[in-house]
């Protein structure tokens, strides 16, 4: 795997454990302890986990040798980019919609539901751009081949 | 587009600041802006018809393209984050607001992407020259 691999890889799995510890949290806070949604939520602090996906670029060096990124590999990391952003869209999207919906046009919500519009379309992003990148890779053995 | 999206966000800051500043604006003019910039969209697909020829567009296109695509939704990305960090600096955290400021804001990333890629198209040919040329 060469550098880009292995740095979407622990993206992949870092964004994955702090999106699942989440839900499991407040699953259990919500349906085990009895508790309001509206402290259940809390349970969301676990995705903090997802930020360890940010030491990717310290954790893995420069790739050795003369040639470290070719034109194959900036296509790949262009289309992966367009790939987060677009379905980060349908993430914004349907997260400005879902308020609207339910709730009808006279509602009123709380404030804090604007920056979970960011958070959510935040995750998918650097999510998807980095599923894309081993997609396109292939999963295959070192040297890319 | 660019033109279009220029004169409607024009129109709608001067519309908001007459409302600030108790100038009689009835609330259907605030449509206007909305329909000066949606015009572009309209204007481009009846009157810029496709290019004659074998060949209307190449590796260079493509990559203009693929670019001014990304420019447009790194735009969308920032416009998010503005829209959805401002209100709870302004307002505070405990604040409430009405649930046609999340549809609002959709609509506002729309125009903001096509707007961010019609001027990413237009610095990478150059702004202008025949054919695409510099």
């Amino acid at each position: 795997m060469n550098r880009m691999q292995k740095i979407a890889l622990w993206l992949v799995v870092w964004i994955s454990v702090g999106v699942v510890a989440s839900a499991v949290a407040i699953a259990v806070l919500y349906f085990k302890f009895n508790m309001p949604m509206s402290k259940a939520i809390s349970g969301l602090g676990l995705l903090g986990f997802a930020g360890f996906g940010g030491l990717g670029p310290l954790i893995f060096g420069k790739d050795k040798g003369k040639v470290t990124c070719d034109e194959r590999d900036r296509l790949i990391n262009s289309r992966a980019a367009l790939a987060g952003f677009g379905v980060a869209y349908l993430v914004t999207g349907i997260l400005c919609m879902l308020p609207f919906s339910i709730l009808g046009p006279q509602a009123t919500i709380s404030i804090t539901w604007l920056p979970m519009i960011f958070a959510g379309t935040g995750l998918t992003s650097f999510l998807v751009h980095s599923v894309a990148i081993l997609v396109q890779y292939g999963f295959k053995e070192k040297n890319n081949e | 587009m660019v033109i279009t999206f220029s004169l409607g966000l024009f129109l709608g800051i001067t519309l908001v600041v007459m409302r600030h500043f108790d100038v009689g604006v009835p609330n259907i003019a605030f449509i206007f802006p909305v329909f000066l910039a949606g015009s572009g969209g309209i204007i481009s697909i009846t009157c810029f018809k496709k290019d004659k020829g074998a060949v209307t567009s190449d590796e260079r296109d493509k990559m203009i393209e693929k670019n001014a695509n990304l420019a447009g939704f790194g735009a969308v990305y920032f416009y998010i984050i503005l829209m959805s960090l401002l209100p709870i600096a302004i307002l505070g955290e405990k604040a409430s607001i009405p649930v046609t400021w999340c549809p609002s804001l959709l609509i506002g990333a729309g125009f903001c992407q096509v707007f961010a890629q019609s001027i990413a198209i237009l610095i990478q040919y150059g702004w202008g020259g025949k054919d695409g040329q510099r």
